[in-house]
């Protein structure tokens, strides 16, 4: 059932990104050279130890934050060098969001969380698709509730419905599962990996948990800022295993 | 603790800034006041230094008289007396070389006795001599200067007849650093010219020098044995009486200014108040912290306190020394050259005590709600994860509605008690502000309730038309209705002060301006100068001569008693114009002839009067008569309130002389024509002045301008101060919101975006704070006006312009208010601000 796409064709590409934190002696190379294709149509997770720099490359990837030299590009677009307000634009249009937590604005309801990156771009959804993502998303019934209203499981699935909602080149998730009981962060992981099998949606995960790395179709892994492994269509015990050679 | 406290402090001082600012402001404006007091004062008491040189003993006469001539000699012949001289002062208007009045503001000059003995002379000859024949005068130095007199020129002055007279210049004279005379023209003159000019014959004082040697206690002693009735002092105590006199009218400024200060206090309470309150939900995990590692409630409650204690010291150092600047600005600026003369700026222990007593009492007290709250905190809020805010909505709408239905109740039934009630004027006056006063508090109280509906009312159609931003700043203006509602509650305060003000003045003019219209179908107003009320009688005589002049009616008035009340009498010469003039609400026109009365109703003599009663009027100098009152007119009166015929006035009054006179141009003759025949009379009389209505009109309308603009400035304090609260609590927000704001900026938010919403956010309060502040203030302006004007219905004027101005001025300055901190907001880096708890 899985519609693997052409390797030619990028999500998102990094290429001889280097990421430094502050100067002189206080300098801390986060990124040291790392070139990474991200495959359109598949769930990459990202992993590594604490500090090796997987929130950074994430962050770099997405155009939150600014590189010190390389390049980053989402689908066929150079992100590098844009102005700000061109780079929120690319964000907003082209690139989905689910963070670990204060995923969602309190003042707004659920339904108004998931339009907010469509209302900010002046469109409307597509209403049909909106439909279906909100049934897929068992989200129906609490649209017009406040986040503080909601659980935790519920709050992370009104994130994915809105990075969902406007179709983009690829949707970034940080630690997603991170706050989550293992039921909601399972019931959570499963909505990313059925938008990828099922929607051909681009998935860029970071996560420290090799249970939710297995939900992807590709693991990458990270140490010291630099790209140490990669493990095709893994499991929870190959990623621990990668991830006990990285320590040792 | 304390450590703890001084360390939090530290940490979080840029927090406090506003509420250090607020204070420095409010303690600022009360400080500066008390400044100026004690410097113009001071400056004060210097000024009659120079009229009390060399005067070891003055004699003054009792209230409104005058000493007579041989009190001279009597002082003289007081043992241990060296030198006497008398000195006299009255009214002499000076000419210019063109023949118009030298003046100050339509006052006259004064002329002053030469004086016999030259130590005890009140001036210093800096030219000439001294004048001592009958048609010798000297002028003092601005004067000469303004003028372009030289010795040996001959200038005119007018005396009490108003008819010109020549005097050559033979001396210029000073009075030191003495502005005593205040830009008057002050003409020195023989006793015998003076006498002949101004009709003087006695001294307004006499001072001596004592005998060397000889104590000053025991001679105004003696001397009070001889001269019973006059007021004796000493040298020093007479200067000080001189400057007291002065300082009164000082007092009564101050006065007013203070009211204004305390307004400032207050909108400075709500924005420290507001501070504490953010800063303490803020950090409620560590209150909490603090609770786990076992600080007492006590303790945090302490801690709080001293915290505001420090901001309030510090406040009110710095409120201090801008006070001193600014009492030292007004003084320069309003007095100098002015009424006061110039001195350094006095700084006495009454404006720091109040400083300091102000600034920490208006702290701590604002502190206070806020570090109970503090107490309130779980120790179990430490560990618990998640956006550490205090829930204001725990708090229960009936600790709201409950004081607010309270007060409102009070203040309703107050104003409607005053706005009924006909009894004493400033009395039901007093009723309606104060009703005012306490509806306006249940509003403050309340508006928690409504700021969020309303906001979200104001913000509905800009949201439909600007998408995101402005909802997104609706929804943030909307969380925290406690918070907003004090930082709107400032500008509530500051712009509903204005506004009533803006609206009683504004109607007051179109009230005054709708009586000349309907009132006074004349043309041309001639009245005297201030200082000497009356017109000659030949005015009018000579007015009435002129062809192009159709109709010349003199007014006169008097003061009288009706059974008993004191009233002011009038009377019009000309009975068709009486009637006219007179809006009677009950009884007929047709009926005012000799023997009869028509009374205003607003008068206190006339109160529980009716169409029917009879009145006996009594003058001072013992005329008195029975009259029928014939009808009532409403209104405030140009022509007396209680209005008799003009052969009743005469037989009466057989002394009075026109204070005005009505004149209305004959038909078909131009204005250009009318004025110039008016003013062919009027020319020769230069202590009168001819107004045409419109003039008049203009006049009325200027100085209500005025009184706006002045009742402006004092409130521009408040109004910054809650501008500051605004930039404040905004600031404070968006720190609060730092995550939030990233993550928006993450979805999608442009940098300019997110300024537009905080900046959005801050013109809603704006709007929303000025908008009920100005509601408020046109009821209460125009419900106060009502009961001025007892009696009728004054023409409500609302000034649609300038309230719509100062709306539109209050949403500009509070989004400018925003434009530092939405910078700061929109500059913030994503990343670091997503990672930031």
């Amino acid at each position: 059932m899985r519609t693997v796409s052409a390797p030619t064709r990028a999500a998102a590409t990094v290429t001889d990104l280097v990421k430094v934190y502050g100067a002189g002696d206080t300098a801390v190379r986060a990124l040291d050279g790392i070139s990474v294709h991200f495959g359109a149509g598949q769930f990459t997770a990202i992993m590594g130890p604490s500090g090796s720099g997987k929130s950074t490359l994430m962050h770099c990837a997405a155009g939150l934050d600014t590189v010190t030299s390389g390049t980053v590009s989402i689908g066929d677009t150079p992100i590098t060098g844009l102005s700000d307000k061109a780079l929120t634009r690319l964000r907003r249009d082209r690139v989905g969001f689910v963070f670990q937590s204060f995923n969602l604005l309190p003042t707004l309801t659920a339904a108004q969380n998931i339009r907010l990156p469509l209302d900010l771009a002046g469109r409307a959804p597509d209403p049909d698709w909106y439909r279906h993502l909100l049934d897929l998303l068992g989200l129906t019934d609490r649209l017009h509730h406040l986040p503080a209203q909601l659980s935790g499981g519920q709050q992370q699935r009104v994130a994915c419905a809105r990075a969902l909602l406007s179709r983009p080149d690829v949707i970034f998730a940080d630690e997603p599962t991170g706050n989550l009981d293992s039921r909601s962060g399972a019931a959570v992981l499963d909505i990313l990996r059925n938008s990828v099998r099922e929607l051909g949606q681009s998935i860029v995960m970071v996560t420290h948990d090799p249970s939710a790395a297995a939900y992807a179709d590709r693991v990458i892994l990270l140490a010291d800022g630099r790209l140490v492994g990669e493990l095709a269509d893994p499991t929870a015990d190959r990623v621990l295993d990668a991830l006990r050679e990285l320590g040792a | 603790m304390i450590r703890t406290t001084l360390a939090g402090l530290r940490a979080h001082k840029l927090r406090l800034v506003a509420s250090a600012l607020a204070i420095v402001l409010g303690v600022g404006f009360v400080a500066g006041i008390l400044v100026f007091n004690d410097t113009a004062k001071a400056a004060l008491l210097d000024e009659f230094a120079r009229a009390a040189k060399n005067v070891d003993l003055a004699v003054q006469p009792p209230p409104d008289t005058e000493l007579p001539l041989s009190t001279v000699d009597t002082l003289r012949a007081v043992p241990g007396v060296s030198a006497v001289d008398g000195r006299m002062r009255a009214e002499l208007p000076l000419l210019d070389r063109r023949g118009r009045l030298v003046g100050n503001g339509g006052e006259p000059g004064v002329a002053i006795s030469a004086g016999t003995v030259p130590a005890l002379r009140g001036y210093d000859v800096q030219a000439g001599q001294v004048p001592s024949g009958p048609t010798e005068a000297a002028l003092d130095a601005d004067t000469v200067a303004r003028t372009g007199y030289r010795l040996g020129d001959t200038v005119t002055v007018l005396d009490r007849q108003q008819v010109r007279q020549p005097l050559t210049l033979v001396g210029i004279v000073g009075f030191g650093t003495s502005k005593q005379f205040a830009g008057q023209a002050v003409v020195v003159l023989s006793p015998d010219a003076m006498t002949r000019l101004t009709g003087v014959t006695g001294y307004r004082e006499v001072v001596a020098t004592a005998v060397a040697g000889t104590p000053v206690t025991a001679l105004v002693a003696r001397a009070g044995s001889v001269l019973p009735a006059a007021r004796i002092s000493t040298g020093d105590a007479y200067r000080d009486d001189l400057a007291n006199d002065a300082i009164s009218q000082l007092t009564a400024f101050r006065t007013v200014l203070l009211v204004f200060a305390v307004i400032a206090c207050v909108v400075s309470a709500f924005v420290i108040y507001n501070t504490f309150t953010i800063l303490m939900a803020q950090r409620v995990r560590e209150l909490a912290l603090l609770r786990c590692v076992g600080a007492r409630r006590g303790q945090i409650f302490t801690s709080v306190l001293l915290e505001s204690t420090v901001v309030g010291l510090i406040g009110a150092g710095l409120g201090l020394g801008l006070g001193i600047g600014v009492g030292y600005g007004l003084f320069s600026g309003v007095g100098v050259g002015g009424p006061l003369p110039s001195h350094a700026v006095v700084l006495t222990a009454v404006p720091i005590v109040a400083a300091f007593t102000i600034g920490v009492l208006v702290t701590v007290a604002s502190a206070v709600i806020p570090a109970v709250r503090a107490t309130r905190v779980s120790p179990l809020a430490a560990l618990r994860a998640g956006p550490s805010t205090m829930g204001p909505r725990t708090r229960r709408r009936m600790l709201l509605i409950v004081p607010a239905g309270l007060a409102g109740g009070v203040g309703t039934g107050l104003s409607i008690v005053g706005s009924t009630a006909h009894g004493d004027a400033e009395f039901d006056t007093l009723l309606v502000v104060a009703g005012g006063l306490a509806n306006f508090l249940a509003v403050l109280i309340v508006s928690p309730l409504f700021v969020g509906p309303f906001t979200a009312a104001l913000g509905a159609l800009p949201g439909r038309w600007f998408g995101s931003p402005v909802r997104l700043a609706v929804a943030n203006a909307r969380r925290n209705p406690g918070r907003t509602a004090a930082t709107t509650a400032t500008l509530m305060i500051g712009l509903g002060l204005m506004s009533a003000a803006t609206v009683s003045l504004s109607t007051v003019r179109a009230t005054a301006s709708d009586q000349l219209t309907q009132h006074y179908p004349f043309d041309y107003v001639v009245t005297p100068s201030r200082s000497t009320p009356t017109i000659p009688t030949v005015v009018a005589e000579r007015l009435r001569a002129q062809p192009g002049l159709g109709l010349v009616a003199e007014v006169r008035t008097s003061k009288a008693t009706v059974d008993g009340r004191d009233i002011v009498l009038g009377s019009l010469s000309d009975a068709t114009v009486a009637r006219q003039a007179l809006p009677l609400t009950t009884g007929s026109v047709q009926d005012f002839r000799s023997g009869s009365v028509i009374l205003y109703a607003s008068a206190p003599a006339a109160q529980g009067k009716h169409v029917g009663d009879t009145v006996s009027v009594s003058t001072s100098d013992g005329h008195r008569g029975t009259y029928l009152v014939v009808g009532l007119v409403a209104g405030r009166s140009q022509t007396g309130d209680a209005v008799l015929t003009w052969e009743d006035f005469a037989h009466l009054v057989p002394a009075a002389v026109d204070d005005s006179v009505l004149i209305r141009a004959a038909g078909g003759v131009n204005p250009v024509d009318s004025r110039a025949a008016v003013e062919s009379v009027t020319d020769d009389y230069p202590l009168v002045t001819v107004q045409s209505l419109a003039e008049w009109r203009a006049q009325i309308t200027q100085s209500v301008d005025t009184l706006i603009a002045v009742v402006g400035a004092l409130l521009a304090v408040a109004i910054i101060i809650a501008l500051i609260g605004i930039m404040n609590t905004l600031s404070l927000s968006i720190l609060e919101r730092t995550r939030e704001s990233a993550l928006t900026r993450a979805l999608g938010l442009t940098r300019g975006q997110l300024r537009a919403t905080l900046l959005a956010e801050a013109l809603l309060m704006g709007l929303v704070g000025s908008a009920v502040g100005i509601a408020f203030g046109l009821l209460y302006g125009w419900a106060t006006v009502r009961v001025i004007f007892t009696g009728f219905a004054p023409v409500v004027s609302i000034p649609v312009g300038p309230l719509s101005a100062y709306l539109a001025a209050a949403g500009v300055a509070a989004v400018l208010a925003a434009v530092l901190p939405a910078r700061t907001a929109a500059r913030a880096s994503i990343v670091s601000a997503m990672a930031e708890s």
